[in-house]
């Protein structure tokens, strides 16, 4: 009997088969990875929701769903929250107790969120500049590092934001920012982001707009109404759709800076005692907001995860039977419509138990196939495990 | 090398039964089989390699009487000593010119450092050696028995049965495939047993035994 031979015979066998044992190993070593790929997909979930949250330690919010006012405000999610006016901030401040950073995410651009905030979310995050500066006025915007290597953004050029109502030709225009810099990788949600202050947030929102100077420049025909302290015109005066140096001067808000919209506070208590009180303070708070632990809501979502991981295994498990199953069937067909090829290899002289080797051989180079396969899978989750995490949340 | 005595055998069908008093070879002797189609010279060659058992009488070969092996041991003798050429090649189709050839050597680990050389000189003597990393599925009939003949003589056995080794072939190459066998059994001192309606074949053959009276 030679071993050797043998092997070279299955070898030889599924390469000349080639489709038949990819699809086998295929279907195999996907059976076997799935639940690895579930069991880790769960794992990173559960390190990556985790960790964000431990550091994020309040979020202040409009009451409704803690866990969508968690997701917005960690990982920028933008559906299913209301917002709560800016006056909030005072409000927070107020109490000597915690620091407070806004947050505005309504608008994206390429399909990345915008996050309008202050400086102090760079320092609170420690997001560092890769390449560029700092904003530096109304109309700029930093944008993550994974956002500028896919779209390959630089400082200097410019982005878009998105028009949110297309067909509503009253609505906001899209406005163009211009990017000052590119932040350093940190491997989280921020890499995904575009940010800009807040205040270019609610620009995009339409309570700030430029425009000419109608004093000076209109033309006659668009003014409807002159009194002494107001003058109105029509849509003919032109917008502005950039912030610019020469027409900064002409940007101004409308109406109470208290009242404009905030999709979330990040409340950062001095110390225990202060969070302590903070909590206790929102909880009997009869307005419409609501102070969440990031923590607890991923707990939450963490706990529904592992329950679901352990029905999704029971069913793999399950299935995996019943792919093997199959594979065995396979297998057997196979080697029962060979027969004539084994009777000759018989007649020729070839021992039984070489023959069996070979047949072994062939499960075990199909099996070695199926092994490739789920170590594959398992790499790619370890490379875009988190990514894949990030845009199922997004 | 080949010796048969009182031989005795029937399939379970009640197809025939065959009958062979006496037969024998000798070594570095030529024999050709001759017969109606349907007189059992096939079923006589699977008799003398063992791979069916007589019902009765005596089949020696190699010196060694075929019912005294066990199934293992006539294996091994089957595929160290006998090479066999069967009627329809019985090549595996998934495997080049080269690996057909080289198969019994490499399952039953009988390789030699000749061995692959002395393959592809068959292999070239046979007009298949620019084939010789084809797949046998993508080759002429003629081509493919040639593989099968190269493949019966590449691990130098002491015996050679060829059921209808030249079936396939034109004139030319029969010729080809005929001298090559008679050339082997006398430079091996091998038995050859041919089975074969060529009466040109048998001209060159030492001498013919025809199956006409073994049947009943």
């Amino acid at each position: 009997m030679s071993a050797g031979g043998s092997l070279h015979l299955a070898w030889r066998y599924i390469a000349h088969h080639r489709t038949r044992t990819v699809l086998l190993a295929l279907s195999l070593g996907l059976t076997l990875a799935l639940p690895l790929l579930v069991r880790g997909m769960v794992s990173i979930a559960q390190s990556e929701f985790r960790t964000r949250a431990e550091v994020t330690p309040l979020v202040l919010g409009a009451k409704g769903s803690a866990l969508e006012l968690t997701l917005n405000a960690l990982y920028f999610r933008r559906s299913g929250v209301d917002t709560i006016p800016a006056g909030q901030m005072d409000v927070l401040r107020a109490t000597r107790m915690a620091g407070a950073i806004p947050l505005h995410v309504h608008f994206h651009s390429q399909e990345a969120p915008i996050v309008g905030t202050s400086l102090d979310y760079f320092s609170f995050r420690n997001l560092r500049i890769a390449d560029g500066q700092m904003l530096t006025r109304l109309g700029d915007c930093m944008v993550g590092a994974r956002v500028a290597r896919t779209r390959d953004l630089h400082p200097g050029e410019f982005m878009y934001s998105s028009p949110e109502q297309v067909f509503d030709l009253a609505g906001a225009y899209p406005l163009k920012m211009r990017i000052t810099g590119v932040l350093d990788e940190s491997h989280s949600a921020d890499d995904d982001a575009v940010f800009v202050d807040v205040k270019t947030s609610w620009l995009m929102a339409g309570i700030a707009h430029g425009h000419e100077d109608v004093v000076k420049n209109s033309d006659p025909k668009s003014v409807l109404e002159k009194r002494e302290d107001n003058i109105a015109v029509t849509n003919a005066v032109r917008m502005f759709t950039e912030v610019t140096a020469e027409n900064m001067a002409s940007f101004h808000f409308h109406g109470d800076p208290a009242f404009f919209p905030l999709t979330a506070i990040l409340c950062v208590p001095h110390d225990e005692k202060s969070r302590a009180l903070l909590l206790g303070k929102f909880l009997n708070s009869t307005n419409s907001t609501q102070l969440v632990r990031p923590t607890e809501q991923m707990d939450a979502l963490l706990t529904a995860l592992f329950q679901a991981r352990e029905l999704a295994l029971v069913l793999l498990a399950v299935l995996g039977v019943a792919v093997i199953l199959i594979a065995a069937l396979v297998f057997a067909l196979s080697f029962k419509m060979r027969r004539r090829e084994f009777a000759t290899l018989e007649a020729i002289g070839v021992a039984g138990s070489t023959l069996a080797l070979v047949k072994i051989f062939e499960i075990i180079l199909i099996g070695l196939g199926a092994g490739a396969v789920v170590l594959g899978v398992l790499r790619l989750m370890e490379t875009w495990g988190t990514e894949l995490l990030r845009w199922a949340v997004r | 090398m080949i010796s048969v005595r009182d031989l005795r055998f029937a399939y379970d069908s009640g197809e025939f039964s065959l009958s062979v008093p006496d037969f024998s070879v000798s070594a570095g002797e030529t024999v050709g089989i001759a017969g109606p189609s349907g007189t059992g010279k096939t079923t006589f060659l699977r008799l003398l390699s063992g791979i069916l058992r007589p019902d009765s009488g005596c089949v020696s070969i190699c010196d060694k009487s075929v019912a005294s092996l066990t199934a293992g041991a006539l294996r091994a003798l089957r595929l160290r000593k006998l090479g066999l050429v069967f009627q329809d090649f019985a090549l595996l189709d998934y495997l080049t010119v080269k690996d057909n050839i080289l198969l019994p050597s490499r399952l039953g680990g009988l390789s030699d450092g000749e061995l692959p050389a002395r393959a592809k000189n068959l292999a070239e003597r046979l007009e298949i050696g620019k084939h010789w990393g084809r797949l046998t599925d993508e080759l002429s009939q003629g081509e493919r028995q040639r593989v099968a003949v190269a493949r019966a003589l590449a691990h130098s056995p002491q015996v050679v049965l060829a059921d209808e080794p030249t079936a396939s072939l034109d004139e030319k190459r029969k010729l080809l495939v005929v001298d090559l066998l008679k050339e082997y059994a006398a430079q091996k001192n091998a038995a050859l047993v041919v089975v074969t309606h060529d009466a040109e074949i048998f001209a060159r053959l030492d001498r013919m035994v025809n199956t006409g009276g073994w049947i009943s």
